[in-house]
């Protein structure tokens, strides 16, 4: 039970549902484990990153892809650790981080699609094969659905992905905030350092280019 | 008639963002109504609306992606370990190499700094020099009194001290007398009993001994202008000694006659030598020919003043003087189109008779005819010498083959 503490708070091992320890794994706000890890207490910041990693390898593994999601995962992690001193709390933990990794993977993604268009023309960026390769994986169907069903509502999803991807990067990263990282306005337009008013059109905006698309 | 008055119809772009704060729940109770409203009115606004609802829920829908395995402790390890190690200095300024990134640019930048040391090594020097200098202003070109030089003037204190000497071993031969610059004849009188000790020093040492209050007396004249000693780089004219000596305020050397007067010619010849030796004297005590404080030696004859003799113990080297003459080489007319790139190698001799030179050059920037633009075009042969040794570089692409050169020494 030790060692499989020391995995994963909310991991799975052999098909059976790891419990954590209450007292050691309970999410104590940010505010808290802010407090801790300045304090010197290293559990703090622990708490933070099994709090918010896998909402940052989410949004990662959208934008550029689940090859290279861990390591935005990673440099985002060491940026808010180096950081947290400074983090004064005029916006939440979870949008200061989405920043830090919305960052993280412009710079990872901007420097790798212009490598692939200087040496191979034309060739998609990796994020889209390797997206869909999970996405295969992770789209179980449902198993109240009749197999015809299930094959329809992959390739619906499998187009709307494509969709997502085909989006100008502005309003992808607004729309995948909003409907797929599920923040409010105002969390997308403290991530993105917008006008609430510029978030709304940008969603909209998104929503209307990924009808176009998939019409 | 409908039930409800006509609305005007909304534009698409602003009907997809009404829908689209309504999915959100992002509209005012009124905003919604109005929209509702509208909708009712407009059928292709409802299935816009539905078909937007569709997509928003398919978006919801899609399943999250799953972090890999233990991701939260692996982050976690690596981010401490990171933070403490050597990466850390790389990652406190956002750079996250991979893995042998560093040691391969390391690598790059060091052969890069090889070759650019072994290449600039390599290079001529000219080229070096042209790349360092790439404007196009006066070239000033420093330099000392070659120890040369020195010697070739050497000779004429030695024969001054020969002269001396041979006074000193017949008082009473009627010697050649030395020249008389100019002099007060009762100073002369006064001491002359002094004079045979004095001339057994050199003029050098003794003026060294002498404080800096008393050497204008003890010989040591302190020019004001400067004018007149600037010149002096050359032999000074006897004439300028004797204005010097005419003053009567200013304490003047004098190099007499203890007894017999020279016949005129012999006097006129006999002021020329003296004036020359003078010269060679100041030089010799300053170091250096464009010192601006006169030394005029007393030892040579009687000296105005009364500074007492210090010990010959006590003697000093004269205090060194700037180290340097410069003469400066500048394009005045054609520096749009040519730069000196290169000094000369030679000296330029003070005073040049004449300062600005006209200079035909090819299409390299080398100098093939030299005539000067005063002095009827005429060019002394060490000058002109020199200033064929000039490079000149063009600028752009060159241009007109005729340059105008200014020389000035300082």
């Amino acid at each position: 039970m030790e060692a499989a503490l020391a995995l994963e708070a909310h991991g799975t091992i052999f098909g059976v549902r790891i419990q954590a320890d209450a007292s050691e794994r309970e999410w104590n706000g940010d505010e808290r484990a802010v407090t801790r890890f300045l304090a010197g207490d290293v559990a703090g910041f622990e708490q933070i990153v099994r709090h918010y990693s896998s909402m940052i390898f989410a949004l990662a593994a959208r934008m550029v892809g689940p090859a290279e999601a861990e390591d935005v995962v990673q440099e985002t992690f060491l940026r808010a650790y180096r950081g947290l001193e400074s983090f004064r709390g005029e916006s939440s933990l979870k949008t200061w981080l989405y920043t830090i990794a919305l960052n993280r993977i412009r710079a990872r993604h901007g420097a790798l699609a212009r490598l692939r268009k200087l040496f191979v023309p034309g060739q998609p960026g990796p994020d889209r094969e390797d997206g869909e390769a999970l996405d295969l994986v992770a789209d179980a169907a449902d198993p109240a659905d009749g197999p015809e069903e299930a094959a329809l509502a992959m390739e619906r999803r499998r187009r709307l992905r494509v969709a997502i991807q085909n989006l100008p990067e502005e309003f992808r990263t607004a729309v995948i905030l909003r409907d797929l990282q599920d923040l409010s306005y105002q969390e997308v337009a403290d991530v993105l350092h917008v006008p609430i008013g510029t978030v709304r059109s940008r969603i909209a905006r998104g929503r209307a280019l990924l009808k176009e698309e998939l019409s | 008639m409908s039930a409800h008055p006509q609305m005007a119809r909304i534009p698409d772009e602003e009907l997809d963002l009404l829908l689209s704060r309504s999915l959100d729940a992002d509209l005012s109770p009124d905003e919604e109504r109005d929209l509702e409203r509208y909708l009712s009115g407009h059928p292709e606004a409802r299935q816009r609306r539905d078909a937007l609802a569709a997509i928003v829920a398919d978006l919801r829908k899609l399943p999250p992606r799953e972090p890999p395995f233990a991701l939260a402790s692996r982050v976690h390890n690596t981010v401490t370990e990171k933070s403490t190690g050597l990466a850390s200095v790389w990652h406190r300024f956002g750079i996250y190499p991979a893995a042998g990134v560093v040691p391969a640019m390391a690598g790059v930048m060091a052969l890069g700094l090889a070759l650019a040391v072994y290449y600039d090594v390599k290079r001529p020097p000219v080229v070096r020099e042209q790349a360092q200098k790439p404007d196009d202003g006066p070239l000033e070109v420093f330099f000392q009194e070659s120890t040369a030089s020195k010697k070739e003037k050497a000779p004429a204190v030695e024969e001054d001290r020969l002269a001396a000497k041979g006074n000193e071993a017949q008082p009473a031969a009627p010697a050649p007398a030395p020249p008389v610059v100019a002099g007060r004849a009762q100073d002369r009188d006064d001491r002359a009993p002094a004079k045979d000790k004095e001339q057994a020093r050199p003029a050098e040492s003794k003026l060294a001994d002498a404080s800096p209050a008393d050497r204008s007396s003890a010989g040591v004249s302190t020019d004001e202008g400067g004018a007149r000693s600037r010149r002096a780089d050359g032999p000074v004219p006897a004439q300028a000694l004797a204005q010097d000596a005419a003053e009567p305020a200013r304490p003047i050397v004098v190099a007499e006659a203890p007894q017999a007067k020279p016949e005129r010619q012999g006097e006129k010849r006999e002021l020329a030598k003296s004036a020359s030796a003078a010269t060679a004297r100041r030089e010799e005590a300053s170091g250096f020919a464009n010192e601006t404080t006169r030394v005029v030696p007393a030892g040579v004859g009687s000296v105005t003043g009364s500074a007492p003799a210090a010990p010959p113990a006590a003697a000093a080297p004269a205090p060194a003087p700037p180290s340097a003459r410069v003469y400066s080489v500048s394009i005045s007319t054609g520096s749009d189109s040519w730069r000196v790139a290169r000094p000369p190698s030679g000296i330029p001799p003070s005073p040049l008779a004449a300062t600005l030179f006209r200079l035909t050059l090819d299409a390299d920037g080398r100098v093939t005819a030299v005539r000067a633009v005063a002095a009827g075009g005429t060019v002394r042969a060490d000058v002109e010498e020199m200033l064929r040794a000039l490079a000149l570089a063009p600028v752009g692409r060159g241009g007109a083959r005729e340059v105008e050169v200014r020389v000035e020494v300082r």
